[in-house]
């Protein structure tokens, strides 16, 4: 990986130790743990009784209700699970837009929400875009041991979930990155993400290059994931119009995000430091 | 248009392409990567109906800065515009010399002329137009017209054929023709004689250029002998040594080849005997700038001869004035008519054509004159006459013959008249000669067979037809013609009848070449050939051809009050568009 980068991870991991991940309410799925798992298991906290199947375990049996009704009831228990913490990185090439700071803030953030995962006893599986979604290698390991995350795929992040998508872990959490730029109706991505999930968490993180048009005159405007090329003499119309139309897309993935049960909110990567406070808003991180 | 008062000053025209320029750099389409072409979306939507050819778009703001330079530029200028009612008529005298003819077609000095007057024309305007052709006379192309464009049917008629110009003539016509108020402008090939034009609004245009010409300036025919001799003379009226080539034709004869090399303004002179019933010679040279001063034609001159009717009695005087008669050459085999008599007696000769040459009877004791002898050298009769040192012999008494009308004296000694003319009233010359041979010793001298050759001479040329057959250009042709009329057949074999009721006319010659001119009727047709000769040597000169300026069309005084200046509302404008950009600027910055 190269060394601007891994010191964005580094920078992540280091602000991530401020922040847990802050858990959904719902109960999660997940291998043996510390958290309370929405199955039956081996907790000490009493969810249901129900009649004695075979191969149940003799020990939950409960002898004073069979006692009582000459029936064996067995008594269970909620299950105690980790957590578990997916995070969806699109590593498109429009995610590595020259001469900003969002290849270098998506590196951070992820860190950041790895080390927040890990401060709130997570697991975590760190997905990327490219021919399709593909884990990240060593992506349980701390950031500072993560394998290179290869900016500048030429597939968009819808592209790629059609080809091969993320498997996602049921009931676990779920956080996308992105910059949200491709086109089409966001709600079909959005469902198949948020299905089976405990929470979805939408971060579209942008270049401030994004989120505000060029200065006006003549520009060449090139795409970094297509390199089609567009020359246009940009006014206050035109600005205007730009502005209109980021708005208009952000408004149709935060209609999809209510649909879904998602929480969406927009991150600009050179304000990286000051917009955390954001992420606590929509409940996703909170102190550790 | 506006006069420009400072042409330096379009030097800061180069500030205009120099915004652009800095426009250009600063505004060329700068290449932006972005995420994704998704948010302009619209943009390329508007461009599926097809791809077109992208150029930088400017900000109105340059278009302001650019109209504010281009004012300040014509501000610099210092254009005036001329006033409605300053307005004064224009005259313009063109030299119509064959000389504006000389170079290349398309950058003659007519073509470089006529583009000159353009510009003026198209630069301000008159109050009336009117041409005038300066040839060897001045000459009206056509009325005075109130607007340019009506001169186009008169410049064709600026045909360039002169072969002499005389521009004071002419500058002297366009003086009376508008009383000195007129601007008048000279379109030549040549600067003024003189550094101070004449008085008056003259603005003087030479546009020529000194060019290699060589060119005739003497071509003469003569009978001698039984045969005739011919004369070219051939010119280098360049600046510089030249080389041309000389041939001389007849028909498809060629007579004369040489190849000449020649300093400036040194000529080279051919004389070649030819026989007489030779026809015309034609002689040509090489190319060079000016063609039409580089031909020339001879034809065969006439051989005019009189017929004498001797009438004197006195036996030694007859015999004197046989033989001097005969030395002359120019008596005819018969005498029959007479076309001059010669006789002592007192009454006018017989014939209709017949002109008298009187002896006057002599006194026994006539008185010997030895001057002083005063002659009317205007008469043909005394051309190259020279009386110093002789002795005539003549009657002291003839005095009282001059005080009979219509008699005038040609040659007296004294107050004693010697020869004495009287035109009758038949047109026939009456002369009377007192002279006593036997008191004289002007028959032993070169003046006596010279006073017969004039008098056989002049005779001569009253006969009908042509005084001479080579012509230069330019001069006079006089004819006789056989009965009241006569046909011109001009070079390009066009005819035209004139008529000549009084006897002699001028013939209508205005271009080189060889004319056939007849009169009289079919059983006596009197049909003669003569050439008329380019040969105008200071015309043909193109050393002095020169391209300058002189005068002025009145003094700068003259012309604040006859021109407005525009710079006031250049400035305004100029001040009100920096106001406007000033606006634009903050209205740009308060957006962003």
């Amino acid at each position: 990986m190269k060394t601007p980068f891994r010191q964005s991870l580094i920078d992540g991991e280091r602000a991530g130790m401020r922040y847990a991940l802050c858990l959904p309410d719902a109960p999660m799925s997940g291998t043996r743990g510390e958290r309370l798992g929405r199955r039956a298991g081996s907790s000490v906290d009493f969810q249901d009784y129900r009649e004695y199947q075979p191969g149940d375990d003799l020990r939950h049996i409960d002898w004073n209700a069979y006692a009582r009704s000459n029936q064996l009831i067995v008594k269970l228990h909620r299950e105690e699970v980790q957590p578990h913490l997916d995070l969806i990185l699109d590593t498109s090439a429009s995610m590595n837009l020259p001469d900003t700071d969002k290849p270098a803030a998506l590196h951070q953030l992820a860190a950041l929400l790895a080390t927040a995962a890990a401060n709130a006893r997570c697991s975590q599986a760190l997905w990327m875009t490219g021919e399709g979604f593909q884990r990240v290698r060593n992506d349980t390991q701390p950031p500072g041991a993560w394998g290179d995350l290869p900016m500048g795929g030429a597939r968009s992040f819808e592209e790629a979930h059609g080809l091969l998508p993320p498997r996602l872990r049921r009931q676990g959490m779920r956080v996308i990155i992105s910059d949200l730029l491709w086109p089409g109706d966001p709600l079909p991505t959005l469902r198949k993400l948020s299905e089976g999930a405990a929470s979805l968490h939408v971060i579209q993180l942008l270049a401030r290059t994004d989120a505000t048009p060029p200065e006006p005159g003549n520009v060449q405007l090139q795409d970094t994931e297509t390199g089609e090329l567009l020359s246009i003499y940009i006014d206050a119309t035109i600005e205007q119009t730009y502005r209109d139309t980021l708005r208009r897309l952000q408004q149709s993935w935060h209609n999809a995000c209510k649909q879904t049960g998602a929480q969406l909110t927009t991150l600009i990567a050179e304000d990286l430091g000051k917009s955390l406070s954001a992420l606590e808003e929509i409940q996703l991180l909170e102190p550790a | 248009m506006p006069t420009i008062t400072y042409p330096l000053a379009w030097i800061a025209v180069i500030s205009l392409p120099l915004l652009a320029a800095i426009y250009f750099l600063r505004h060329r389409f700068r290449k932006q990567p972005v995420s994704s072409l998704l948010l302009w979306q619209m943009q390329k939507e508007s461009r599926e109906g097809g791809r077109r050819f992208e150029t930088p778009k400017f900000p109105p703001v340059f278009f302001l800065e650019l109209l504010i330079l281009a004012l300040l530029v014509f501000a610099a200028l210092g254009p005036r515009w001329q006033l409605p009612h300053t307005t004064r008529p224009l005259i313009v005298v063109l030299d119509d010399s064959l000389s504006m003819t000389a170079g290349p077609t398309g950058q003659q000095p007519r073509d470089e002329a006529l583009k000159l007057l353009n510009e003026i024309l198209a630069e301000r305007n008159f109050a009336s137009y009117q041409l005038i052709a300066a040839g060897a006379g001045p000459r009206l192309l056509g009325n005075t017209v109130p607007h340019p464009d009506q001169l186009k049917d008169q410049i064709p008629l600026w045909t360039c054929t002169a072969h002499a110009t005389d521009l004071d003539a002419a500058l002297a016509l366009a003086r009376n023709l508008a009383g000195g108020e007129a601007d008048v402008l000279v379109l030549t090939d040549h600067a003024p004689a003189a550094t101070d034009l004449p008085p008056g609004r003259i603005r003087w245009h030479a546009v020529g250029q000194p060019r290699v010409n060589f060119a005739f300036v003497n071509a003469a025919r003569t009978p001698h002998g039984e045969g005739d001799r011919c004369l070219f003379e051939v010119a280098n009226l360049s600046a510089r040594a030249a080389t041309n080539t000389l041939r001389v034709t007849a028909g498809q004869q060629v007579v004369y080849e040489k190849r000449l090399l020649l300093e400036t303004n040194r000529t080279h002179r051919v004389t070649l005997p030819v026989p007489a019933t030779m026809g015309t010679l034609r002689a040509e040279l090489g190319g060079d700038a000016l063609a039409g001063d580089n031909r020339a034609a001879l034809v065969r001159p006439r051989r005019r001869q009189v017929r004498v009717q001797m009438s004197v009695t006195d036996t030694n005087l007859a015999r004197l004035i046989t033989e001097t008669l005969a030395s002359t050459g120019l008596r005819a085999p018969t005498n029959q008519p007479p076309e001059l008599v010669i006789h002592q007696s007192d009454s006018l000769p017989a014939g209709r054509e017949a002109w008298g040459l009187r002896f006057a009877p002599m006194p026994e004791k006539a008185e010997r004159f030895t001057g002083p002898f005063v002659m009317d050298t205007g008469h043909p009769l005394t051309r190259g006459l020279t009386l110093p040192g002789i002795v005539w012999g003549a009657h002291a008494t003839a005095t009282n013959s001059l005080r009979t009308p219509g008699h005038l004296p040609i040659i007296t000694a004294g107050n004693v008249p010697l020869l004495t003319t009287r035109t009758d009233r038949r047109q026939r010359e009456q002369l009377t000669l007192y002279f006593a041979p036997d008191q004289s010793t002007v028959q032993d001298t070169p003046q006596w067979p010279a006073l017969f050759w004039n008098l056989l001479s002049w005779r001569a040329r009253a006969q009908a037809g042509l005084p001479e057959a080579n012509l230069r250009l330019g001069a006079e042709v006089p004819y006789r013609p056989r009965g009241k009329s006569a046909t011109l057949t001009f070079p390009n074999k066009t005819e035209k009848k004139l008529d000549a009721p009084a006897g002699e006319i001028q013939l209508p010659v205005a271009q080189p070449g060889v004319y056939t001119v007849a009169s009289g009727s079919q059983t006596n047709r009197l049909r003669e050939n003569f050439a008329i000769n380019f040969l105008a040597g200071a015309e043909s000169n193109l050393s002095a051809a020169t391209t300058g300026k002189w005068g002025a069309w009145g003094t700068e005084e003259e012309v604040r009050f006859e021109y407005a200046s525009v710079l006031p509302y250049l400035i305004l404008l100029a001040l009100a568009g920096a106001l406007a950009h000033l606006w634009m600027i903050a209205r740009q910055r308060g957006r962003t």
